[in-house]
């Protein structure tokens, strides 16, 4: 890519940053996460007081749903709004082409979901730090790492969904499909294998195109404080990221490029 | 020298013909009014020079490349009808988002921003976020993207929408300003006394098709309403087209 | 004061209003609301599901106790842990807990067991399946357990399944091992199973572990007795019905060795003989019933 591309695509992705921001979303998250947190922390059950893993658990929940909120939210919006408000327009009667401006939108929402997830998990590793003494452990920085390829895969998934349904079709659907894929992904096989034949071909189906989330999913290893995974395995986890975005992402610029304004 | 080539241009949404073999040429430095009716087909041959789409028949060139690659827009600069901009952005981070788009650097973007910010006269509000502008002053923003990159053509579609009258006068200063440095300006408008006051020549486009251009001197006779009343004739709304057409001794 | 301000007056008002109306109604209308009495707001929003999400409150617990992994195939429950690392597992002139020799025969169980065998802990084949492999190795279920000092951390879901359903006895039983063996608080323990006791009048397990906390850790035979004999008196009771379970068996078993244990502390070798007897009739095999049979042979003066 050249410079002139290269500034493109920190043009468009600055514009999902600053929404972002200006929006406020990550202020409410934050507040909604301390109500919910703080009187937890407080909490002695049985009077006996020491329990923190339970705290830790609730707390990377709330962080994976709201990342999972804030990366929806923002690449389901990327394209519908600039239809609706004309903006695509005068987007693009500028020298950019299609794929630089999908490219520039998808680099903006995966920035802006990355970096409130850096908040996030500096606040968690601060809660962490305080209750029990450990700070920024290893089993952390991967599952950071492993984060931000579950924001890779879900942005691309939003962002292609935003250039054919609605955003609320397109929030609903892919909330439910990542949702479903991380807490039932892997029984997916035993589920089909007990249906009739066409049943069970499309749960294999999903099973093998569908996104595999479950991969990026780290928190029972930090909250129950096991060792790290080998990094060979991270790897391998986050190239399956990358490539799920990638295809994704070849569908986007194929239906965005068949779009009529 | 052609700016704007138009030979044959048809499409087609379905059934309905937007554009019925158009063929119009843009000079370059000459103002040209493109006028119509609701439906006339006049944003779909925007749309068009913009390389939003192809045609499906004939053929248009900008600059004498095709408006579909990205670098034969560097020249082009668009103002759309009455876009909702960015609402979470100001004007300053406005233009630096379509000064990025055109590959600017950011010195550049920064100096000419401010130059326009202030030429549209927008400079009390630049702190202000686009959500808390109004009708005129998103126009205002949008002329000012429009010129950012100092483009050689200049599309405005519909730019006289939602002005006061005040804002008109300025716009009118501004695009004549541009033509007296060079620029090339189309511009589809309802408004005909703005085309009457500014336009080298105008187009008229009726359900796709071009029923009539001229230059507006053609028309100057005892000049009260007379591009109003061709217009008219043109649209079929008047009985005795012809004969005005012959008494202006105009062509179409 | 202007409209705006009168209008949001007005509207806090009525809230005030409407809270304290609310408030009074069960007061003044005792007994004629058409709830039923005794109902809560959970009763009333989970209804029959309370005691389900209860026992996955405690199943929740339960994962805690391995480490954050589910569906292990493990026999060792967070109570038989409990058991075998406390300290206190030997009662009072060195007689083991009734029962729980083979919780001390079978090991230590402290540090889990180093088996890193993903498809024998799943169940499940991870060949031939590319997304399987992948999971087996970002999710590997070694087994292990929790250690002593840190099963503090499975006690928040106790309280909770606790708060959720009364019925739940599991949660009572596990909270007050928990308490009192593992974190060393008996009293709390026994403040928990009063309670679950309350909730539970007729499930034999509650009075008898609270029977053992008071004779183990709290040394207090003299409370310990009524409740080993409550739970004994459940126990047969709940034998003789129709639904008798292997558990309701061996509380019987176990308390029966309890009072013959505290019988043979006061002399009273025809109450030992007589548990010892209904033990042979019940489970001859049994290991409590080896160990009543051997409080008769220790010491015995012949008849």
């Amino acid at each position: 890519m050249n410079i002139v591309g290269y500034r493109q695509v920190r043009a468009l992705a600055g514009l999902s940053v600053l929404e972002l921001y200006r929006r406020k979303d990550l202020i409410v998250v934050f507040l909604l996460c301390a109500i919910i947190l703080l009187p937890l922390m407080l909490f002695s059950p049985f009077g006996v007081s020491g329990a923190s893993r339970y705290v830790d658990e609730l707390a990377l929940l709330l962080v994976w749903v709201f990342s999972l909120v804030i990366g929806l939210g923002v690449s389901a919006r990327l394209f519908p709004p600039e239809f609706e408000n004309r903006t695509i327009y005068p987007m693009l009667s500028k020298p950019v082409g299609r794929g630089t401006l999908l490219a520039g939108k998808y680099m903006g929402a995966l920035a802006a979901s990355v970096s409130a997830l850096v908040v996030f998990y500096l606040a968690y590793a601060l809660l962490i730090g305080m209750r029990q003494g450990v700070w920024f452990p290893g089993i952390l920085l991967q599952a950071f790492v492993l984060h931000v390829g579950f924001l890779v895969v879900v942005t691309a998934l939003g962002l292609a969904g935003s250039l054919v349904m609605t955003p609320s079709a397109n929030l609903t659907l892919c909330a439910l499909t990542l949702l479903g894929m991380l807490f039932y992904g892997q029984r997916l096989p035993e589920l089909a294998a007990s249906q009739q034949p066409f049943g069970r071909c499309m749960l294999l189906a999903l099973y093998a195109v569908g996104p595999h989330v479950e991969f990026f999913d780290l928190r029972q290893r930090v909250v129950h404080e096991w060792p790290a995974i080998g990094w060979d395995v991270c790897l391998a986890v986050m190239v399956y990221a990358v490539g799920y975005a990638a295809v994704c992402l070849m569908l986007a610029a194929l239906a965005f490029r068949k779009k009529k304004f | 020298m052609d700016v704007v080539k138009l030979d044959g241009v048809t499409k087609a949404f379905g059934s309905v013909h937007a554009v019925d073999g158009l063929t119009l040429t843009i000079r370059q430095g000459e103002i040209l009014g493109f006028l119509g009716t609701n439906g006339a087909g006049k944003t779909t041959t925007i749309k068009m020079l913009l390389g939003f789409f192809r045609p499906d028949a004939g053929s248009l060139s900008v600059f004498g490349a095709d408006p579909c690659e990205p670098d034969a827009r560097r020249k082009i600069g668009y103002m759309p009808e009455m876009a909702y901009y960015y609402p979470y952005l100001n004007v300053r981070e406005l233009l630096s988002l379509y000064g990025g788009l055109c590959g600017m650097e950011k010195s550049e973007i920064r100096t000419r921003s401010e130059a326009l910010i202030a030429r549209v006269g927008l400079e009390d509000a630049g702190a202000r976020l686009l959500k808390h502008y109004s009708k005129g002053m998103l126009q205002r923003a949008g002329i000012a993207q429009a010129l950012l990159h100092d483009p050689d053509l200049l599309i405005l579609d519909e730019p006289f929408t939602g002005l006061d009258p005040l804002a008109r006068i300025q716009l009118r200063d501004l695009i004549l300003e541009m033509k007296s440095r060079g620029k090339t300006i189309f511009f589809s408008s309802h408004e005909l006394s703005e085309a009457e006051l500014i336009c080298d020549r105008v187009a008229i486009l009726k359900q796709g098709s071009l029923v009539w251009s001229g230059t507006v001197g053609d028309v100057a006779g005892d000049g009260e309403r007379n591009l109003e009343r061709i217009f008219l004739k043109m649209l079929g709304h008047a009985s005795d087209a012809p004969a005005v057409a012959a008494e202006s001794g105009v062509r179409s | 004061m202007n409209k705006q301000r009168l209008q949001t007056c007005w509207s806090l008002f009525g809230v005030v209003l409407v809270a304290a109306w609310g408030q009074l109604l069960p007061v003044r209308f005792n007994g004629r609301m058409p709830q039923a009495s005794g109902g809560d707001v959970l009763a009333l929003v989970l209804g029959e599901a309370r005691l389900e999400i209860s026992r996955s409150l405690t199943e929740k617990a339960d994962e805690y106790f391995h480490g954050g992994v589910r569906d292990l195939h493990c026999d060792e429950g967070i109570v038989s842990h409990a058991h075998a690392v406390s300290s206190k597992g030997l009662g009072t002139n060195g007689v083991a807990r009734a029962g729980m020799g083979h919780a001390d025969r079978d090991g230590d169980h402290d540090e889990g067991h180093d088996d890193h065998d993903a498809e024998h802990a799943s169940g499940v084949s991870a060949r031939g399946d590319l997304w399987r492999w992948i999971d087996s190795r970002v999710h590997e279920q070694t087994h292990r357990h929790l250690k002593s000092d840190q099963m503090i951390e499975v006690l928040p879901w106790f309280w909770a399944a606790s708060r959720v359903s009364g019925k739940n006895t599991e949660a009572y039983e596990s909270g007050a091992y928990v308490l009192a063996y593992a974190l060393d608080k008996p009293e709390e323990g026994v403040k928990l199973l009063e309670e679950g006791v309350r909730n539970n009048p007729a499930a034999p397990s509650l009075d008898f572990m609270m029977g053992e906390i008071l004779l183990h850790l709290e040394h207090d035979s003299a409370r310990a007795e009524p409740w080993f004999t409550s739970a004994h008196a459940k126990a047969r009771a709940a034998l003789q019905g129709a639904k008798r379970t292997d558990e309701q068996k061996m509380v019987c078993l176990r308390s029966a060795f309890y009072l013959g244990y505290l019988a043979k502390q006061r002399g009273d070798w025809a109450r030992v003989r007589a548990f010892a007897d209904e033990a042979e009739s019940l489970a001859p095999e049994n290991v409590v019933t080896h160990d009543l049979r051997s409080l008769l042979k220790a010491d015995q003066p012949k008849p």
